[in-house]
């Protein structure tokens, strides 16, 4: 009886060091998301949205010209609606993004009827507003 | 078989990743709740994960696993259940295709903290109710431990809908008279919630408390508490952004619907 009662204790002992290593684990991984939100949150900055685009690629099929545009938010805040617009020549494209995360990357495609070279392809971001 | 102490360790974190996918796969597959881990203001966010530990170290205790009997244990379930709850939003979430490895820091890490708390909410009630060994929190229902009680069961059931664009949609569609005959209508059914409860509570509470303290002491308490926590998460969820003071008190009523439903059942079933 003694041996079984003993060997019960370790299994008692084994899993709560077990449990209390899951739990400093969750804890370790809370401080670490609580910590980068908070220096995120004292080191906010109040500057506006900035975009830069620029076409990635450009590739043709059936007689359209499909561009995929790059688009990039630098600025430390995030942006809703944002509305890219291409001009060539005698056409006009555009496309709206839902958001444009802080310091992030996104892509949007325009698609034109007219031969795209890069070098007549005037891209802008046209407007955006708070989200 | 059961009397094994890993067994036992390993069901009940199966029972908290459980707990945590049925609390928080509703907001998981919210539109609005990825795009406010970027949208969020920082500081609020900060807030929302500061405001629910004490909350979760309330519940530890009330009907805590394994009959805790200390903070150190309480503490250590509030961990592990928020350990579960960042595992599930991050698992969750991954799997969706919402967030991918190449996403910014920030963008990725807002979006896991704010499902972890709903995540975190569910682990825990989960691991207490499944493995609860009788009832354990009997002897001191306080009222503050009641204020507790319903709290959690307000954002149980108003945390799924308050980032959603239909609170504003339906504050909207409501006129003033809406508004105003849905508080009594809210009261009712809490009452009723309420009333229910002292029949399963009947020795405790049915021989000490009239049918108007009752009303007074819980159903109308229960409905402030459940007001202001769904004009906490709306605020939180940037749902007032350019409201006006009477769309404000509009929204809040229409959440407090099931805030306060929330906050009456919980009454019963923890």
């Amino acid at each position: 009886m003694n041996d079984t009662s003993g060997a019960k204790k370790q299994a008692d002992r084994r899993s709560g060091v077990l449990e209390w290593s899951i739990a400093a684990a969750s804890g370790l991984a809370v401080a670490v998301l609580f910590g980068f939100l908070l220096f995120e949150a004292l080191t906010a900055s109040d500057a506006p949205p900035t975009f830069t685009t620029h076409p990635a690629f450009i590739r043709e099929a059936g007689g359209l010209y499909y561009v995929t545009v790059t688009v990039n938010n630098d600025g430390p805040k995030a942006a809703a609606d944002v509305t890219v617009t291409g001009d060539l020549q005698q056409q006009t494209a555009s496309a709206t993004l839902d958001y444009a995360p802080a310091n992030s990357q996104s892509e949007v495609t325009l698609v034109f009827s007219e031969a795209v070279e890069q070098e007549a392809l005037r891209l802008r971001v046209e407007s955006f507003r708070e989200p | 078989m059961a009397d094994r102490p890993e067994l036992r360790l390993a069901i009940s974190i199966s029972r908290a990743f459980g707990g945590a996918l049925i609390f928080s796969l509703p907001v998981l597959m919210t539109m609005e709740m990825w795009d406010l881990g970027f949208v969020i203001d920082r500081m609020r966010l900060v807030l929302l994960l500061g405001a629910s530990f004490p909350l979760l170290m309330f519940l530890s205790h009330y009907s805590g696993f394994e009959s805790t009997w200390g903070w150190q244990e309480d503490l250590r379930d509030v961990a592990i259940a928020y350990g579960v709850g960042i595992a599930t939003a991050t698992g969750a979430l991954l799997a969706l295709g919402v967030l991918h490895l190449d996403m910014n820091p920030s963008e990725f890490i807002g979006k896991i903290a704010i499902q972890a708390i709903p995540g975190a909410l569910g682990a825990l009630l989960a691991r207490s109710q499944f493995g609860k060994d009788g009832k354990d929190s009997e002897e001191d229902d306080t009222l503050l431990s009641e204020l507790g009680v319903m709290a959690a069961g307000a954002l149980f059931l108003s945390l799924n809908v308050a980032p959603t664009e239909e609170m504003g949609l339906i504050a909207y569609k409501m006129t003033a008279f809406h508004t105003a005959l849905l508080v009594p209508i809210t009261l009712v059914i809490m009452h009723g919630f309420v009333y229910a409860s002292e029949f399963t509570e009947k020795d405790r509470l049915h021989d000490r408390l009239s049918g108007w303290s009752a009303f007074f002491k819980f159903t109308v308490t229960g409905y402030a508490l459940s007001l202001l926590i769904a004009a906490y998460l709306l605020w939180t969820f940037n749902q007032f952004e350019g409201l006006s003071f009477d769309q404000v008190i509009r929204v809040s009523i229409v959440l407090g619907l099931p805030a306060s439903i929330g906050a009456a059942a919980a009454r019963i079933i923890l």
